[in-house]
């Protein structure tokens, strides 16, 4: 009974933090560029494919260090691309499906048809016993990322000066600029940050994940619900929806497996149901 | 009948009863953050309000949706002009006209889209865009545009706010000038504009009508 | 005038492919009945709703004929346009009468999960719907008689052109400028006397049906259903033909749209890199489009 116990957790904890991270970036992004980003999972993998192929030439800590690096390049990149194409809403969606198409295709073309992991060096990393379950170091080393990322992103939202144009550029574009916040400034700031914690996760996750073609897909979608879920609000609501998403699905695997994928869009089309603009949104403005 | 709506913990209508007369034109004047417009967006429809009641023609609004309203005859223009953007002003009126008919898959009548622009001096103006309007005609098209539903009663939320100090009296007495026989509440700052125009005056005050007065007596009530 | 052409234009593309050989044949069809889902997508874009679960109306469309040959053993034509109809209209009023209470991103995403709550039954329960293998199409007959291809390539070219038209009508209309008011302020729109709720509802029927009706042609011209009509990805795939169709000045733009989308995702298989092919060119239209709008 504890042994199901501690591998239902194990199962939970390591599907909360993936699904975590991608939301966490997406919200980011999405919260102050208003760029809804199909390509999100595509810097996750992306992130996951890097740490891999580092993690053997440099070792494991310093392989995702410099996986997470290389991505801080890409969001502002990332934000050019967007603002360059899409002036609308529409535009922009259709210039980041673009994107999920291209990376997919260069994917296949660098990476080639394997899967990518660091698995087998993170398991050189040991594990350690709760209730006679085995739990690998990996994933507590993972999770210590995650917690420091979220760190950061709280101290920068709430203690900085760039994370205040950010919460302004958040809540009411037109009125920061109207302040004199340049909006385009935080608009790539924000994009880089949120592409390198998605990607930063990506390469943290490589440590139990396999990368593989198709998953930038799959991950979107739950990156997508949870933040559907949260309420584009703030950081709690994402990391709540998380583990609302992932505690729904875990039990879904473990009682009802052919019902996985059901379960989360059954969770989905509840809370929309009752809370349509999420569990955590912040208070409607009219007008 | 007293109408009460409250956000989170701030009363921004606090027990307010008040009646229109057919044709009158009813200011409501009072400072900032005293719910003025709170009022007019409960009276819209745009807001529930949290008790009280609303009669029109004695028929029960309270719970009537902003379009259904609307259909029995009480429209509102906004505050910042709240226009199409993007469109032309034809393309603005051809939208106003299309929201009273329902899923109707006939072509736009053009002489109802004329009719609407004609009566508001805007047809010279169709083809423009309507970001390249003065703020004045901006003020007006709005509120051309609520007038397609020809209605019993109109809802003007700050008319003249944002139209140069010299033009205010002049788009004022233009649009008046245009709605006879409709009753009119107005929200509006300019005292001037109010002694000119209203019938009567209510003044607002942390949520409450404080005072009903002849337009002659608002300066005195009102600082 | 010049904008009724357009079911012209749909039928005459259609009597030339039917002289072009059997691949022309099979790939009018396809793209014909494909390019109703896309009018499906690109209907709801006017309204600014981003409908990420248009596929499920497309799969519904053919698997009410599918299980109606299946289970009651007919293969006739009427009952089966009726059944798809009905399907795809009560899963549209369903999607419809749901997405009235969200808009913008929450939109896609109820929609995208009402599809794949469908995906998930279609392979579960594999006893009714033949799970993940799908379903069996068959030729369908009109009184009796097999429609062959030739027939098949008819109902496409007649059922693409019936929805042009109604987009040409609904373009110039009420209810189509109601859309373009819902689409850039839907409050406004409102305090003007629309019924948002309503209008949204009755073109989600009306974009379900179309798509179903697309479905049902796409699955006899493969002879086939798989629960992938209703993946997230195939709905994908039409809003992005409904955004290319939103870009074009045509009627039949849908069409037009559907047509490019089928032919470049066909030229791409021939490559390596399928997916850099499709992507670099929709990135070309993109790019294109905005060149255009700047002047």
């Amino acid at each position: 009974m504890a042994g199901f116990a501690i591998s239902f957790l194990i199962s939970f904890y390591v599907f909360f933090l993936n699904i975590l991270m991608t939301s966490l970036g997406m919200a980011f992004t999405y919260g102050v560029t208003r760029i809804l980003n199909l390509a999100q999972g595509t810097f996750f993998v992306l992130g996951g494919y890097l740490a891999s192929v580092f993690a053997w030439q440099i070792g494991l800590a310093f392989g995702i260090a410099a996986a997470a690096a290389a991505s801080l390049a890409f969001g502002p990149l990332f934000y050019l691309y967007v603002k360059a194409l899409g002036r609308t809403e529409l535009e922009q969606l259709f210039a980041t499906y673009a994107l999920l198409l291209i990376g997919e295709g260069l994917f296949k073309l660098v990476f080639g048809n394997g899967d990518y992991t660091t698995a087998s060096l993170a398991d050189g990393l040991g594990s350690v016993e709760v209730l006679g379950q085995q739990v690998p170091y990996s994933y507590l080393w993972g999770g210590a990322v995650a917690a420091a990322l979220l760190a950061l992103m709280y101290l920068l939202l709430a203690r900085t000066r760039a994370g205040l144009y950010m919460r302004a550029v958040r809540d009411d574009a037109e009125m920061a600029s109207a302040l004199g916040i340049n909006v385009r400034e935080v608009g790539l700031s924000a994009s880089a940050l949120g592409i390198l914690i998605t990607a930063a996760s990506g390469a943290a996750s490589s440590m139990w994940q396999a990368f593989t073609l198709g998953l930038s897909g799959q991950i979107l979608v739950y990156a997508f619900a949870s933040l559907v879920v949260g309420g584009i609000g703030d950081l709690l609501g994402v990391v709540a929806a998380s583990a609302v998403i992932s505690a729904v699905r875990t039990a879904a695997v473990f009682l009802y497996p052919q019902l996985e994928l059901v379960a989360i869009y059954l969770v989905v089309i509840a809370v929309l149901l009752t809370r349509p603009s999420g569990l955590f949104a912040r208070h409607a403005r009219l007008a | 009948m007293s109408l009460r709506k409250s956000f989170g913990g701030v009363k921004a209508v606090d027990g307010v009863s008040m009646d229109v007369e057919e044709g009158e034109r009813l200011a409501v004047v009072g400072p900032n953050g005293s719910g003025k417009t709170t009022l007019i967006n409960l009276l819209s429809g745009l807001l529930k309000p949290d008790s009280g009641d609303i009669y029109f023609k004695g028929i029960r609004v309270t719970n009537k949706p902003l379009h259904a309203r609307v259909k029995l005859g009480i429209a509102r223009s906004f505050q910042l002009p709240s226009l199409y953007q993007g469109l032309t002003v034809r393309q603005n009126a051809a939208i106003a006209v299309s929201a009273l008919r329902g899923f109707s898959l006939r072509p736009v009548d053009e002489e109802d889209v004329r009719d609407a622009l004609e009566r508001f001096g805007l047809w010279e103006k169709r083809d423009l865009p309507v970001g390249s309007l003065s703020e004045g005609e901006k003020k007006i098209l709005d509120i051309a545009l609520a007038v397609v539903a020809r209605p019993k009663v109109l809802l003007l939320d700050e008319p003249t706010s944002s139209v140069a100090e010299e033009n205010k009296f002049e788009l004022m007495e233009f649009v008046v000038g245009r709605l006879k026989g409709v009753s009119l509440v107005i929200v509006e700052h300019d005292l001037d504009i109010v002694e000119a125009f209203a019938d009567r005056v209510a003044v607002m005050h942390s949520g409450r009508i404080t005072a009903v007065v002849p337009p002659g007596e608002v300066r005195r009530m009102a600082v | 005038m010049r904008g009724w052409l357009s079911p012209i234009a749909i039928i005459t593309a259609a009597t030339a492919a039917y002289f072009g050989g059997p691949f022309l044949r099979f790939a009018a069809v396809y793209i014909l009945g494909w390019s109703l889902a896309v009018f499906g997508a690109w209907l709801l874009l006017r309204y600014g709703l981003v409908n990420f679960g248009i596929g499920a109306s497309y799969a519904l469309g053919a698997y009410a004929a599918g299980l109606m040959y299946r289970y009651l053993h007919t293969a006739d034509l009427a009952v089966h346009l009726l059944a798809a109809v009905g399907a795809a209209g009560a899963w549209g009023a369903l999607n419809g009468a749901v997405g009235i209470k969200t808009r913008g991103i929450y939109y896609s995403l109820l929609s995208l999960s009402l599809s794949m709550v469908l995906y998930g039954v279609l392979v579960k329960f594999y006893t009714v719907t033949g799970g993940s293998d799908g379903l069996y199409m068959p030729d369908p007959r009109l009184l009796g008689v097999r429609i062959g291809t030739a027939g098949l390539l008819a109902l496409a070219a007649l059922l693409a052109a019936a929805w042009a038209a109604l987009g040409e009508v609904f373009g110039r209309s009420y209810a189509g400028h109601v859309a373009a008011g819902i689409k850039i302020n839907e409050l406004r729109t409102s305090a003007l006397g629309a019924d948002v709720g309503r209008h949204i509802l009755i073109s989600s029927v009306l974009a379900s049906i179309a798509a179903g009706l697309g479905g049902l042609i796409v699955g006899y011209s493969t002879s086939h259903v798989s629960p992938d009509f209703a993946y997230w990805v195939t709905s994908g795939k039409m809003v992005v033909g409904g955004l290319i169709a939103s870009f074009l000045p045509w009627t039949w733009g849908f069409v037009a749209s559907a047509a490019l989308y089928q032919a470049v995702e066909l030229y791409s298989l021939q490559f390596a890199y399928p997916e850099l092919v499709v992507g670099g060119l929709l990135l070309a239209i993109l790019a294109a489009w905005r060149l255009y709008y700047r002047r």
